[in-house]
C-alpha cells in the first residue's frame, strides 16, 4: 500500500474517479497546465485534456455558475476554488441556486457537484488564505459539508462525496496537506457521508474536532494523559449532516464536552454542537460544555499561533472541564 | 443606445427564413392565449385571491419568437416573467393554474411564488429570483452537452436591468472563454442600454432587433441558434420592446386576411373558460406538511427526520 500525503490522496482520488466515470470533469482557476496552487491537480490535464480540466477565468461565481449548468445536464463537475477566502464571489451561486435545486424545483433537477477548497490557517497566509467558512455553509440547508484530517480519509470522502447525489462542500485542511502522510490503498473505497470516527478513546472527557485541529487536540488529549485525564476525541469527518449519535453517545460515557474548531467562536459550529448534546445529553453533563476556538477577529498573519486553538489552548481546556 | 458593429452582425441580420402565415397565426394564438392568462392572473392577484404572478406583458413578441427559432431539445433559462414559456412548450394550463395556487397538486410542491418555475421534461430550467444567475448555468448545460456529443444549444432570457448584474458579466464572460452554443437573449426596454456594448468586450457578436416584432425576433434569434449549433460560439441579441406586440401582429394578420376578430374574441373565450376550469380544479388545499423537508437533499438525513416528526406531532 503506497504512502500519500493529502495532496496526493486527493489527487488519486481525482484521477480514479476521472478513469472511472467520464461524468466527472474538474474545473477551476489553474487547476488544468498549472495543476493547481496546491499541485492537488496535477497530472489530470496530461491524461484527460481540456476536455476533462478546465482552466476557468478567475471568477468564482462563474466556475461554481458553470458547474452547476454542468450538474444541471448530469456530469459530475469538481470545481476548485483556490483558498476558502475566495468563495464569497460564489456565495450566491453556491446558496441561492446549488444549495436549493433541487428543493426548489419540486425534485425535478438536482446539482450534484463537490466544491473543492483549501480551508483553515498555519501557513501564514494572512486574513485572505486562512478563513474557515463552514459553519456559513453548514446554516444553508442542502448542502453537505466535508473536512477530512488524514489522507486514507480524504480519498474515502472525496469519492464518496463524488458519488453523492447532493452539491457537497469539500473543505481541505491546507496545514495538513502535506504534513502527514499514511498508508492510502490504491484501489476504490468509500468512506461514507455522515460517520464520524473516535480516534482516541477515552473516559474522562470527549473532545469534538475535524481538519487539522484533529492534530492539535490529540496533543492536548496526550498533555491531560499526562496529567491522569483521559480524553476521547472524535473526528467529525462530515460537518453536515451531523453524526450527532457518535458525540452524543460519547458524552454519555464522559459526561464532559469540549468542541476545538479554527473558525470564530461566535455562532461557529461549535455552539450547534454543544447546544445539540445540551438537547440530548443534559442530564449526563457534569461540566458546562467548552469551546476552544479562533477569536472573534479575521485572522491574523503574524500572531497565527495565537489565533490557532493549538494544543497549548486546548490542554488546559480540557482539564478545567474535566476537573470541573 | 450607443451603435456598436460586429462582422456578424449584418450577416446574421439577413439570415434565417421567415414565418408563413400559418406559422403566424399559430404563433400569434400562443401569444394571446399568454395575454389572457396573464390578465386574469393579474386580476385574481390585485383581488387577493393568488399570490403575484410577475407579468410577461409586453414581452410576447419577444417570447414566442425567440421560443419558436429554438429547437425542441434546445434548453430555455427563463426569468420569473417567462412562465409563458412552458405553456409554449406544452404545458397545459390545468398543471400551470397549479404551480400558480401552489396548492396540494403544485408539481413544485408550493415551495416558490407563482413565478418560480421548472419543467424539466420541457427542457425548462428552474427559475430563481436573483439577478443574472442563470446566465453561467446556461453556459455550463451548453458546454456539458457538446462535450457529451448532444447537439444542443442553450438560450438565457433576461432584462436590460440585469446587465448590472455580476452574473451577466460572469456568464457572456464564461460564453465566450468556453465557445459555449448559448444565445443570451437581452429584452431592453426604452430607457435601458440593453447588452451588445457589453458583447463587444466578451469577444461575442451581437445582434439588435425590434422585439415587439415576432418575425424580427424569429429572425435574429434563428440566426443566432444556428450559429451556435454549427460551432461558432455564443451570441447577444438585443430585443427592443414596444408597445403590445399581440395587438401589432393581430392588426398584421387581420390586414392580410390571416386573422378576424372574431376568431380572437372567439380565442380569448375559450381560454378564459379552460383557465376557469384549471383553477376550479387546482386543489387549494396545502401540500402535505411532511413535504416541507423533502428535497432539501436526495434522500432524507437525520435531523430532518426529527424535525418533520416534530413538526407533523404539533400539526396533529
Amino acid at each position: 500500500m503506497p504512502e500519500m500525503n493529502m495532496v496526493q490522496a486527493i489527487n488519486d482520488a481525482l484521477a480514479s474517479e476521472m478513469r472511472r466515470d467520464d461524468r466527472v470533469v474538474v474545473l477551476g482557476e489553474d487547476v488544468g497546465k498549472v495543476g493547481g496552487v496546491f499541485r492537488v491537480t496535477a497530472g489530470l490535464y496530461d491524461e484527460f485534456g481540456e476536455d476533462r480540466v478546465l482552466d476557468t477565468p478567475l471568477a468564482e461565481g462563474g466556475i461554481i455558475g458553470t458547474a452547476i449548468g454542468m450538474a444541471l445536464y448530469g456530469m459530475r463537475p469538481v470545481p476548485e476554488i483556490q483558498f476558502a477566502d475566495f468563495i464569497f464571489p460564489a456565495f450566491d451561486q453556491i446558496v441561492s441556486e446549488a444549495a436549493k435545486m433541487r428543493w426548489r424545483s419540486g425534485g425535478e433537477y438536482s446539482c450534484p457537484m463537490v466544491i473543492r477548497t483549501p480551508v483553515g490557517g498555519g501557513i501564514r497566509g494572512g486574513l485572505y488564505h486562512s478563513q474557515s467558512p463552514e459553519a456559513l455553509f453548514i446554516h444553508t440547508a442542502g448542502l453537505k459539508v466535508v473536512c477530512p484530517s488524514n489522507p486514507y480519509d480524504a480519498k474515502g470522502l472525496l469519492l464518496a462525496s463524488i458519488r453523492d447525489e447532493d452539491p457537497v462542500l469539500f473543505l481541505e485542511p491546507k496545514r495538513v496537506y502535506r504534513a502527514v502522510k499514511m498508508d492510502v490503498p490504491e484501489g476504490d473505497y468509500e468512506v461514507p457521508l455522515g460517520k464520524a470516527k473516535v480516534v482516541r478513546e477515552g473516559s474522562d472527557v470527549t473532545i469534538v474536532s475535524w481538519g487539522a485541529m484533529v492534530y492539535e487536540a490529540l496533543a492536548a488529549a496526550d498533555t491531560a494523559a499526562a496529567e491522569g485525564v483521559d480524553a476521547e476525541l472524535i473526528d467529525l469527518r462530515t460537518l453536515w449532516p451531523l453524526d450527532v449519535d457518535t458525540i452524543v453517545e460519547s458524552v454519555k460515557k464522559t459526561g464532559r464536552l469540549v468542541v476545538v474548531h479554527e473558525a470564530p467562536k461566535a455562532c461557529g459550529f461549535g455552539a450547534e454542537v454543544v447546544q445539540l448534546v445540551n438537547e440530548k445529553a443534559f442530564l449526563h453533563l457534569e461540566a458546562p460544555p467548552a469551546r476552544v476556538t479562533g477569536w472573534d477577529t479575521p485572522f491574523p498573519y503574524s500572531m497565527e499561533n495565537e489565533y490557532l486553538p493549538l494544543a497549548h489552548r486546548i490542554a488546559p481546556t480540557v482539564l478545567e472541564t474535566a476537573r470541573f | 443606445m450607443m451603435e456598436v458593429q460586429s462582422r456578424d452582425t449584418e450577416a446574421m441580420a439577413s439570415g434565417g427564413a421567415s414565418l408563413d402565415d400559418g406559422s403566424l397565426s399559430e404563433l400569434y394564438r400562443g401569444m394571446r392565449r399568454a395575454q389572457v392568462v396573464d390578465a386574469r392572473f393579474a386580476a385574481l392577484g390585485e383581488a387577493g385571491a393568488v399570490g403575484f404572478l410577475p407579468s410577461g406583458a409586453g414581452r410576447e413578441a419577444a417570447l414566442f419568437g425567440a421560443l419558436h427559432a429554438l429547437r425542441t431539445g434546445d434548453w430555455v433559462f427563463p426569468t420569473m416573467n417567462d412562465w409563458a414559456a412552458a405553456l409554449y412548450r406544452g404545458m397545459s394550463l390545468s398543471t400551470f393554474a397549479a404551480r400558480v395556487l401552489a396548492g396540494a397538486a403544485d408539481p413544485l410542491k408550493g415551495r416558490d411564488m407563482p413565478g418560480g418555475l421548472s419543467a424539466r421534461g420541457l427542457r425548462i430550467a428552474s427559475v430563481s429570483a436573483p439577478a443574472g444567475t442563470h446566465l453561467p448555468h446556461a453556459v455550463g448545460v451548453a458546454w456539458a452537452a457538446r462535450q457529451r456529443g448532444e447537439e444542443l444549444v442553450t438560450a438565457a432570457l433576461f432584462d436590460g436591468r440585469e446587465v448590472d448584474a455580476a452574473d451577466f458579466h460572469t456568464g457572456l464572460n464564461f460564453a465566450g472563454v468556453m465557445k459555449a452554443p448559448t444565445v443570451f437573449l437581452c429584452r431592453v426596454r426604452e430607457d435601458e442600454d440593453g447588452a451588445a456594448e457589453h458583447a463587444v468586450a466578451y469577444g461575442l457578436p451581437h445582434v439588435g432587433c425590434d422585439g415587439a416584432d415576432v418575425v424580427a425576433v424569429y429572425e435574429a434569434v434563428s440566426a443566432a441558434v444556428a450559429r451556435a449549433a454549427r460551432g461558432e460560439g455564443a451570441t447577444v441579441v438585443d430585443l427592443e420592446l414596444g408597445d403590445d406586440p399581440v395587438a401589432r401582429l393581430r392588426g398584421q394578420l387581420i390586414e392580410r386576411g390571416a386573422w378576424s376578430a372574431h376568431e380572437d374574441e372567439a380565442l380569448a373565450l375559450a381560454v378564459e373558460a379552460e383557465l376557469a376550469e384549471a383553477i376550479a380544479q387546482a386543489e387549494r388545499g396545502e401540500p402535505s406538511l411532511a413535504s416541507l423537508f423533502d428535497d432539501v437533499f436526495e434522500a432524507l438525513p437525520p435531523h430532518l427526520e426529527r424535525q418533520r416528526d416534530a413538526a407533523l406531532k404539533r400539526d396533529r
